[in-house]
């Protein structure tokens, strides 16, 4: 894997989340998710969407997410690190950019460590259904803020 | 009548009802011989298995109740999404295991594998009401049940002993249950959420009006089947104190609610009950020669012999990799504990004659109303549902429409909208990302308030199992097909539930955000008024119990009228469902009946 490629794509995931490198370090799934887009889309565009954001100013990405190329895959790495899942490519998009080499257009759950890790859960102040848990009584505190 | 027996009793059902018939069967002097026949795996028996299906939580794109718990191929179950009606045009709805004749789709699931569906239950334990075993008696409503609280009492007890409930009794007791004097549950209550006291402190001194009676807001925790606190003053019959079971093959994990938020589908901690825990009690050296039970064995028919109408045997069949053999198992006493739809299935392809068999098929229908608060609730922590407004419970108003409960929602619009990830589409759809898009997540979701109005159904013969000869499952055996509607008492119930929450969203500082969409299959117009319903998973009817063979298929002690060694036990029995959630009545209705299985055991000519 390129090292380089990785360190970008995690660079501009911090950008488009707004969650800051450390946080994302820390849920151990950049890999994954690189390869992951890397299988879903293709490296070239996958090169293609990293090169596009040479300096990352937030008006570059309201340019990128409104552009029909960069924008499917810029929100489909949003939400694969806020969710855990992989959505299937629009159509379009689909028709445009795809070949043969590419995994099926699909959507579905990248790992359960994905879905563990997903950014909802700390955004809203709590933990994923299921796991990280409060501990007994938690639930009958104010939320973190209101404290 | 042929005297040799292969088991004193054979049980069809490896769920709560059948597992603690299979327990009191058991643990009688009588050292009576048992057999239970499970139609799907033992998954669920190792602490491996619990993590397998974990996994499938995690990895399920749509985590629906049955996400964890994948079908059987030759004991299918339904699952919540097929709700399309029979439709000639339309072949997927003939793909669906349980056929849905419509008009309107029953909404409801179950699962069949060791455990039964209480593996993806919420766990709340209420118990019924006095009134609500009275309907008939007190409100000309529905059914009377052969039964009363009074005598269903001691029964609850046992329930909640063996399913281990955390609970509040003096609270209850100002809900107006009735209670033995110094009665505890075996743990103390499991801490109401921050939402629930939130709505309560802002509920207070508030008014709401309700099909033309003033009420106020009644926030009561619900008794739960999670492990808590045991309370000291708590004796079980043996003045023991209650000390709470753990997980299944890790008893030193899940002794306490972890606040895991994923109760419905799944427990990682198994500090919820689930039937195993009870299996686990009976599973051992001391009951090995006369205790078995057969997994992936799916009972498919009764033989009767002709002039006493008794149960000769039972049929079988028993599935591994690529074999299926049919076998015959004899006994004393049958119990089908099936749960309702699959106990329905079993009486009508053994062509047991009773024309009530199947009928007056219930649930609790429900729907939802969500708003967002001016206010942080603190959503997405703790069990599902911690407490409901009980206000609307029984109510004078119950000869009218039907009652109902009103459970808050901790998992903020989860199950209205799916959230969190509707929200997560709906923000990126609009552009927003990086702080941008954390921040409106963050204010969105930490303030989503969600109710669930829970309604009384009433048994109406029309609502129905059958099976259909046309279409069958794996096995060759014919498919349930249900035949449902909503009657007039319901829809008016359920089209009040949105008025009561616009009222209630207003007293607390909520913005309804309700909107129900046409296209839904639960979608239904009421007079001016519309909504979307659901099924709650608590099904009811199908062989109610009552006097006699002319007005039920069972009598108060789950026997059939018509075939005196054979019970159907379980929400099937119920004649009237009551708002309450079904299992803990269908365990204390166990207990009870297995009083019954043991003194039939013990006469002399145990099928009379
Ligand atoms: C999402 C959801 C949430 C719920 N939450 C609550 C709650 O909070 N509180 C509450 O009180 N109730 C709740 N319920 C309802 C509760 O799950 C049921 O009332 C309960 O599981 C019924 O118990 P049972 O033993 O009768 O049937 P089941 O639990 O369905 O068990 C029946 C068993 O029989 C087996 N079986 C079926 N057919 C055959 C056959 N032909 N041969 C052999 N074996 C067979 C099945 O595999 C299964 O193991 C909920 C249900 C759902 C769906
Ligand atoms: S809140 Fe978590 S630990 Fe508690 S019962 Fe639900 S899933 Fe189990």
């Amino acid at each position: 894997m390129n090292d380089k490629s990785v360190q970008k794509f995690l660079q501009l995931s911090s950008v488009l989340t707004g969650f800051s490198l450390f946080e994302l370090r820390a849920s151990d799934c950049t890999e994954e998710f690189y390869e992951t887009t890397q299988r879903q889309i293709g490296r070239e565009n996958l090169e293609a969407f990293l090169a596009n954001f040479a300096d990352t100013t937030q008006a570059d990405i309201d340019v990128s997410l409104a552009n029909s190329f960069l924008g499917p895959i810029a929100k489909n790495i949003i939400r694969m690190w806020y969710v855990g899942n992989w959505v299937a490519m629009p159509d379009e998009w689909w028709a445009a950019h795809s070949s043969e080499i590419f995994a099926a257009n699909s959507t579905f759950v990248v790992s359960s460590q994905a879905y563990k890790e997903g950014l909802v859960w700390k955004a809203a102040d709590t933990h994923p259904m299921g796991s990280k848990s409060g501990g007994f009584g938690s639930w009958a505190l104010p939320p973190a803020e209101t404290k | 009548m042929n005297t040799q027996y292969d088991f004193d009793v054979v049980i069809v059902g490896a769920g709560v009802a059948g597992l603690i018939m299979a327990k009191q069967i058991l643990e009688d002097a009588g050292n009576f011989r048992v057999l239970v026949l499970e139609a799907g795996g033992e998954r669920s028996k190792s602490f491996e298995g619990h993590r397998e299906y974990l996994k499938n939580f995690f990895e399920a794109l749509i985590k629906i109740p049955n996400s964890p718990y994948p079908a059987e191929f030759y004991a299918p179950h339904p699952n919540e999404l097929e709700t399309k009606l029979l439709n000639k045009n339309d072949p997927a709805a003939e793909l669906q295991y349980v056929l849905q004749n419509g008009p309107q789709p029953f909404r409801t699931t179950y699962t069949r594998s060791l455990g039964g569906t209480v593996q993806h239950w919420l766990g709340t334990c209420l118990r019924l009401r006095p009134s609500d075993l009275k309907m008939r008696t007190t409100y000309g409503r529905g059914l009377d049940w052969p039964l009363t609280y009074e005598e269903l009492m001691p029964y609850y007890r046992k329930a909640e002993f063996e399913i281990g409930v955390a609970g509040d009794v003096d609270e209850q007791k100002l809900d107006g249950f009735k209670f033995e004097d110094g009665y505890v549950y075996p743990m103390e209550g499991i801490p109401k959420s921050y939402v629930d006291s939130e709505l309560e402190r802002r509920l207070n001194g508030h008014t709401f009006t309700y099909a033309g009676t003033t009420q106020k807001p009644r926030v009561t925790a619900s008794p739960q089947g999670r492990n808590g606190i045991p309370n000291p003053k708590y004796k079980d019959e043996n003045k023991n104190q209650y000390v709470p079971l753990g997980a299944v093959g890790r008893g030193d994990l899940g002794l306490r609610c972890e606040g895991n938020s994923s109760c419905v589908p799944i427990c990682p901690a198994q500090a919820k009950y689930t039937p195993v825990k009870t299996l686990n009690k009976i599973d051992i050296p001391e009951y090995a020669d006369r205790f078995s039970i057969l997994y992936n064995s799916v009972a498919t028919k009764l033989h009767i012999e002709k002039e006493s109408g008794n149960i000769e045997s039972l049929e079988y069949k028993k599935y591994g990799r690529g074999s299926i053999s049919t076998k015959q198992v004899t006994a004393k006493v049958y119990i089908l504990a099936a749960h309702a739809v699959e106990n329905a299935k079993l009486l009508l392809n053994s062509s047991c004659k009773n024309d009530l068999i199947g009928r007056n098929l219930m649930d609790h229908p429900f729907v939802l109303t969500w708003g967002l608060s001016d206010w942080n609730a603190g959503t997405f922590r703790g069990p599902a549902v911690t407490s409901t407004i009980t206000s609307l419970c029984d109510l004078p108003t119950r000869k009218d429409l039907s009652a109902c409960r009103i459970e808050i929602s901790n998992w903020g619009w989860n199950w209205a909208t799916g959230s969190p990830y509707a929200e997560v589409d709906e923000f990126l759809g609009q552009g927003l990302h990086g702080q941008k898009l954390r921040e409106a997540l963050k204010n969105n979701i930490s303030r989503q308030i969600e109710f669930n109005f829970l309604t009384e159904q009433l048994p109406d013969k029309d609502n129905r199992v059958t099976i259909d000869e046309n279409f069958r499952d794996e096995l060759e055996l014919p498919r349930p097909k249900l035949h449902y509607q909503l009657g007039e008492y319901e829809r008016a119930g359920l089209i009040e539930a949105k008025k009561v929450s616009d009222q209630i969203f207003k007293s607390a500082g909520v913005t309804d955000c309700t909107k129900y969409d046409k296209k839904d299959p639960g979608y239904f117009e009421f007079g001016q008024s519309n909504a979307v319903f659901y099924g709650a998973g608590h099904i009811g009817g199908t062989h109610i119990m009552g006097l006699n063979a002319n007005d039920s298929v069972v009598d108060k002690d789950q026997r059939s009228h018509d075939h005196r060694n054979l019970f159907a036990i379980g929400s099937g029995s119920f004649p009237t469902m009551g708002t309450s959630n079904p299992t803990l009545t269908i365990a204390a209705l166990s207990f009870r009946s297995a009083e019954a299985v043991l003194r039939q055991l013990k006469q002399a000519n145990p099928w009379n």
